[in-house]
């Protein structure tokens, strides 16, 4: 991947050690990684490494688990190893690296510095300010950066909803991270036009859209005389306050308020002013750091909480028949972007948009960089009610289990078919940066590293003929190799 | 002694691995680090979006582009 694309974890990933050294002095950043990056058994793993004053024997550990989840062992080692989190002795043993588990026990347990966790402002200054309130402000804010991306004006539309232009400080981050680009003259006004990556950016779920923000906002802290770490920190402490509470700025310094009204532009945080004596998070912050394992529910709650104005339904409004006709139930400006960029819109009612999927509007998708996954996806988490009832009606009838499954896809299977094979004929080549591992000595040398590769998941492709594997990552495989070697020559 | 090669894999069906070697042999092979077999090779990672638009290109013209514009009018316009 070009690397000032859009953004995800993996940018987090590729700090430097003693920058999480420093991230994790913050019990909220400790707790935030805990929370969001772990698998359920590395947060087993640390769970029990965090009160045990010895290193664990990574024989011992092995113990642990069963030999039927290796696959899941080494994937959650290799997590925890990426996010520095444990540590390997000379000795083999596992330790929690020092300042991680002391965050996290103070986290967990509480005491120390209370401020850690954001000090509560009492009386709030404005008391009269309600969740709903929260939600219609980050709703807005959110939904006018995405509209300004997928230019709104192109399709005038009587709205309800005031559509608010994202500041100038936004546009600035959007063109920075490749999403738009911005053409015309100073004189004229810009007008802003959409690149691949932004396709592929506006039509993810909302908390991946607000981390690639996000973690771009962090990339260029640094033009602003702000460190990566300091930022990050402060972004983990809003992510743990709780939605509805008023905070005091009163100990924050005075990076920490440019970060706050920055994200008051994104609709993350809300405050009546710059100057005001407090704020509020909102949904869209207290969401960003739930647990890994819900976050798909998050995420419709989150959608849900966003799009109650735009759509008498809280969530999904599509119906897509089996001839490619689209039934849209919404009058928001946003979504009839979003459907227009791979459909061709017919017409359009006061709640109703009609559309057809053709050949040549989702190949003109694939061409400017929307995959059939991203599509299927969004067609799939906006299906109407009813499409989602059909197919549960349509799966219990079935009476063998494969048909079952195939019948509980929510969109028609024919179109779904017809999407990816839509994308195939225009797009027959795939690309995957990495390393390509060779000349190896043995076959079982072989096997051992191209099986480890695959359980860590970053083998792409093997041949065995060859005798030859590639992988997306190769740092752990490099570590597994030096390691295996290692304790070969000895024995 | 197993090595890595860094590089990008490049996945794609006879035709066009046959369009793309072609075009590496023109260009006096800076494209292709290893080729494999029919359906993959490693190429320049910087090179990637040089070689898509240039395969591109050339199946485009050996094809013809354009021929099957006309199917997508619609019949039934409701």
């Amino acid at each position: 991947m070009a690397d000032s694309d859009v953004q995800s974890w993996e940018y987090l990933e590729r700090l430097q050690g003693t920058e999480f050294y420093r991230l994790y002095k913050n019990p909220t950043s400790a707790l935030a990684i805990f929370r969001k990056r772990l698998s359920s058994l590395a947060k087993s793993l640390v769970m029990a490494l965090l009160y045990l004053n010895a290193p664990l024997p990574v024989k011992d550990l092995d113990v642990w688990v069963k030999p039927g989840s290796r696959s899941e062992k080494e994937h959650a080692l290799d997590l925890l190893q990426r996010y520095h989190i444990t540590a390997v002795s000379s000795s083999k043993a596992y330790t929690l690296t020092e300042n991680f588990s002391r965050s996290l026990r103070q986290a967990l347990t509480g005491g120390g510095d209370t401020k850690s966790f954001g000090e509560i402002a009492h009386p709030p200054s404005n008391p009269s300010i309600t969740v709903e309130d929260l939600d219609g402000f980050a709703r807005n804010q959110w939904e006018g950066i995405l509209g300004y991306m997928v230019g709104n004006s192109a399709i005038p539309l009587e709205s309800t909803s005031t559509v608010v232009d994202p500041s100038p400080g936004v546009i600035e981050l959007l063109k920075a991270g490749h999403l738009i680009e911005l053409a015309g003259s100073s004189r004229l006004g810009y007008s802003p036009k959409i690149t691949k990556d932004g396709f592929a950016f506006v039509l993810q779920d909302i908390n991946t859209q607000v981390w690639s923000l996000l973690f771009l906002y962090v990339d260029h802290a640094e033009d602003f005389a702000m460190t990566k770490v300091a930022v990050l920190s402060f972004l983990f402490l809003i992510s743990s306050l709780e939605l509805g509470q008023a905070y005091t700025k009163s100990h924050l310094d005075a990076d920490q308020l440019r970060i706050l009204s920055d994200l008051s532009d994104f609709g993350i945080i809300y405050q009546s002013s710059s100057d005001s004596l407090d704020f509020y998070p909102t949904r869209l912050a207290t969401t960003l750091t739930s647990d890994s394992n819900t976050s798909s529910s998050n995420n419709t709650n989150l959608s849900s909480a966003l799009t109650t104005s735009s759509t008498s339904q809280a969530h999904g409004f599509i119906i897509i028949e089996t001839n490619y006709r689209i039934y849209a139930y919404t009058s928001s400006p946003l979504q009839t972007s979003l459907l227009g960029l791979f459909t061709n819109l017919r017409s359009r009612h006061p709640n109703l948009i009609t559309a057809k999927m053709t050949k040549s509007s989702v190949q003109r998708a694939v061409q400017m960089g929307i995959t059939a996954e991203q599509i299927i996806s969004y067609l799939t988490s906006h299906a109407h009610p009813q499409m989602r009832r059909h197919a549960i009606q349509a799966a219990s009838a079935a009476s063998d289990p494969a048909k079952a499954a195939q019948a509980a896809s929510v969109i028609p299977a024919t179109v779904l078919d017809q999407i990816h094979l839509w994308q195939i004929e225009k797009d027959r080549m795939t690309t995957t940066p990495g390393y390509l591992m060779k000349q190896f000595g043995t076959q079982a040398e072989y096997e051992r590293y191209w099986q480890f590769a695959d359980q860590i998941g970053v083998l792409v492709w093997r041949s065995d003929r060859k005798r030859m594997f590639f992988v997306n990552q190769i740092d752990s495989l490099r570590r597994f190799m030096k390691s295996s070697r290692e304790s070969g020559a000895e024995g | 002694m197993p090595t890595a090669a860094k590089g990008a894999l490049l996945q794609c069906d006879p035709p066009q691995m046959a369009v793309l070697k072609s075009i590496n042999e023109k260009a006096g092979n800076i494209y292709i680090i290893e080729p494999i077999d029919d359906h993959t090779c490693l190429v320049s990672e910087n090179k990637v979006d040089e070689i898509k638009r240039l395969v591109k290109e050339t199946m485009d013209t050996a094809m013809g582009i354009g021929e099957d514009d006309a199917e997508e009018k619609d019949s039934d316009l409701d």
